[in-house]
């Protein structure tokens, strides 16, 4: 194969807006998230490079049984019958062959690099005790994380849509990968169902996770040309290029080379989480709390009630579910003692919102990470069956170091969070509980109730990793560009 | 009270380029420094920066920048954020072509090398023995700056 030359035709995206034109080249997940209730993500091995550039060509050239789904609009009603989507981790790259000039700058993206499973991106991101990597699924274990190479998403409408797509998809990755006995043959399927709530007040449809929060309220809404300028509560949108990889001066990183390969791409922490439903229902019951107050400590814990209110704006009872405005745009403000949100309650971790007591400038739009993941295994009905359940799926961001790590170290896990506030402990949902280094007291869990600190014992990891991996998302122009580049004769090696 | 003090401390000496030493170390006595962009990251609570005198009691040599300061948290987490204020990249940019170590060549915009750029400093903060076996001291060692600000 040609060594590559940069497209001499390549115009370089505006960093800071997402403009119509840039919509069919970007995937569609990851300016938007779909209300798809059935969704499969495979893990796969390229074991045939030659057939790994077809399916690659097949997958955007319109040629093959599927195609990768664009953020192109769709027409109203007329949704499609599938969504799919594409991620490849480092050695997913490296297994094309793509030439020895591309670059993925070590200093912007080692993590990325090194894989979700090596101990340097373990440590970051507190995957160490019970989630550390040698624990994790067999395909994606550190053991055997150097073969996760391609993470494929299916989103449909019905379990047969899921059938049926399925059975196309694998017919067009079959002969990828490694022969039957050759490592790396097995595929990962995982399923994820996500829970639907009809509320027949809103008469609007609500995303549950296993804990029984309403969940997928928040997420960062990323700058286009044609949004209305924020309402005065609104939080502010966020730049394009903390999203969608684009070259300019205020990026935090230099754009993967050739541009064809970088720009509008991203990336993908994908995650795995498994979660211990009755530990936390046994939790909320101890001491022999009652209903009303069992809800109250649910509420404290996450930041929101169950019904998805934030407690900041209905901070005794749940209330009737606020608009979805309402629940999304509301600040901290003055608030210095974590009354009536708790420093530690999840949502406040996960996004602080410029809040007091957090890192300063910025935190409104800095260091966060777009979710596009929900709910899998069976709903919890109160009875231990014994089976796993939990919440899969992406999280994404340009930057893996400054967003994701830096949001699963210093929000979720850090001991100065909020200024370090003897109170504020660690995430009590998605905190590593009792395996964090130099954080005291992680198995209790502070509120404040009328003026009066109270304090609850007994907390555990409720949430365990069981996989994960770092992937490239690449733009549909990027996936045609491996396609008819991979296969290098002087290819491409992971520099670190 | 914890173990360890939410604060850390670093004190890098990073050599300079013979040709801007005395550029450098006038440019830190005439210019003051960039407050807007240390508050702005709100981790900070003390930073000094300076060239050593020729000829100075201690025999220091001359061509060596002192960065000293104390900060709450981890250095390289919070590396990205310091640089991104623009008064804060402006000023390392101008640091950085004056620093005699290759791995200083290629940093500007120090915006988009943040990692680099913590390697670099933390790379010189290393050969100081205080950081590693030395002693300390802290008065509040629980208190980050945004407990002092918002108390």
């Amino acid at each position: 194969m040609p060594e590559s030359t940069p497209d001499p035709n390549l115009k370089f995206a505006d960093p800071l807006k997402i403009h119509p034109e840039d919509l069919p080249d970007i995937q569609g997940n990851i300016l938007h998230g779909y209300n798809m209730p059935k969704v499969r993500h495979f893990v796969i091995t390229i074991g045939q490079v030659s057939a790994a550039l077809s399916f690659l060509d097949a997958l955007t050239s319109g040629s093959g049984l599927m195609s990768v789904t664009s953020a192109a609009r769709w027409p109203p009603g007329m949704k499609p019958e599938y969504a799919l989507h594409i991620g490849l981790t480092a050695k997913g790259l490296e297994a094309l062959k793509l030439p020895a000039t591309v670059n993925f700058d070590p200093g912007n993206f080692g993590s990325f690099l090194r894989g979700a499973a090596s101990a340097t991106v373990a440590q970051k991101v507190l995957d160490i005790g019970p989630n550390d990597p040698s624990n994790w699924l067999t395909k994606l274990n550190r053991d055997n994380a150097d073969l996760a190479h391609v993470l494929l998403s299916l989103y449909t409408f019905t379990p047969e849509a899921r059938r049926e797509f399925s059975v196309k998809l694998r017919a067009m990755f079959d002969p990828v990968i490694p022969p039957s006995g050759a490592p790396g043959h097995e595929v990962l399927e995982w399923d994820v169902d996500p829970i639907i709530q009809f509320d027949p007040v809103t008469m609007q449809k609500y995303r549950l996770i296993h804990f029984g929060y309403t969940d997928g309220i928040s997420e960062p809404i990323v700058d286009e040309v044609g949004l209305p300028c924020p309402r005065p509560q609104e939080l502010p949108y966020v730049p394009a290029w903390q999203f969608v990889l684009r070259q300019g001066e205020m990026t935090s990183y230099n754009l993967p080379n050739p541009p064809e390969l970088g720009q509008n791409g991203t990336f993908s922490a994908f995650r795995i989480l498994e979660q211990n439903v009755k530990a936390f229902e046994t939790f909320l019951k101890a001491d022999g709390r009652d209903e009303a107050a069992q809800e109250i400590l649910a509420s404290k814990l996450c930041g929101r009630w169950r019904n998805g209110n934030p407690v900041v704006l209905r901070p005794d009872t749940p209330g009737q579910r606020l608009s979805d405005n309402e629940m999304r745009d509301f600040d901290y403000g003055n608030d210095t003692v974590g009354q009536p949100c708790p420093f530690s309650a999840h949502t406040r971790r996960s996004y602080p919102r410029g809040g007091p007591l957090v890192v300063v400038v910025g935190d409104k739009i800095n260091h966060r990470i777009m979710r596009r993941a929900d709910a899998y295994g069976p709903v919890y009905t109160g009875v231990d069956d014994g089976k796993e359940r939990g919440l899969a799926g992406h999280f994404m961001c340009a930057n893996l170091t400054d967003q994701f790590e830096f949001l699963m170290k210093q929000w979720v896990n850090g001991a100065t969070f909020a200024g370090g506030k003897a109170l504020s402990g660690i995430d009590p949902l998605l905190g590593n509980v009792g395996d964090v280094p130099k954080v005291p007291n992680q198995d209790k869990f502070t509120y404040w109730e009328n003026g009066k600190a109270v304090t609850v014992n007994g907390l555990s990891n409720f949430v365990t990793t069981r996989g994960g991996l770092y992937l490239f998302l690449p733009s549909i122009t990027a996936i045609k560009w491996m396609a008819a580049n991979g296969g290098a004769a002087n290819a491409w090696k992971i520099p670190v | 009270m914890s173990d360890t003090p939410v604060q850390n401390a670093l004190t890098a000496l990073l050599p300079i380029k013979k040709e801007y030493v005395d550029l450098l170390r006038g440019k830190f006595k005439t210019t003051p420094i960039n407050r807007d962009g240390l508050d702005a990251v709100g981790t900070v609570h003390f930073a000094r920066i300076f060239v050593f005198e020729p000829g100075n009691p201690s025999g220091v040599p001359s061509n060596l920048a002192a960065v000293i300061t104390t900060y709450d948290g981890d250095f390289r987490d919070y590396i990205q954020d310091f640089v991104n204020q623009p008064g804060v990249a402006a000023f390392f940019n101008d640091f950085l072509k004056a620093v005699d170590d290759k791995a200083a060549e290629g940093l500007d915009p120090v915006t988009k090398h943040a990692t680099a750029f913590a390697d670099l400093i933390m790379k010189y903060d290393a050969t100081n023995p205080a950081n590693t076996w030395g002693q300390w001291y802290s008065a509040y060692p629980e208190l980050t700056v945004q407990n002092i600000l918002h108390p």
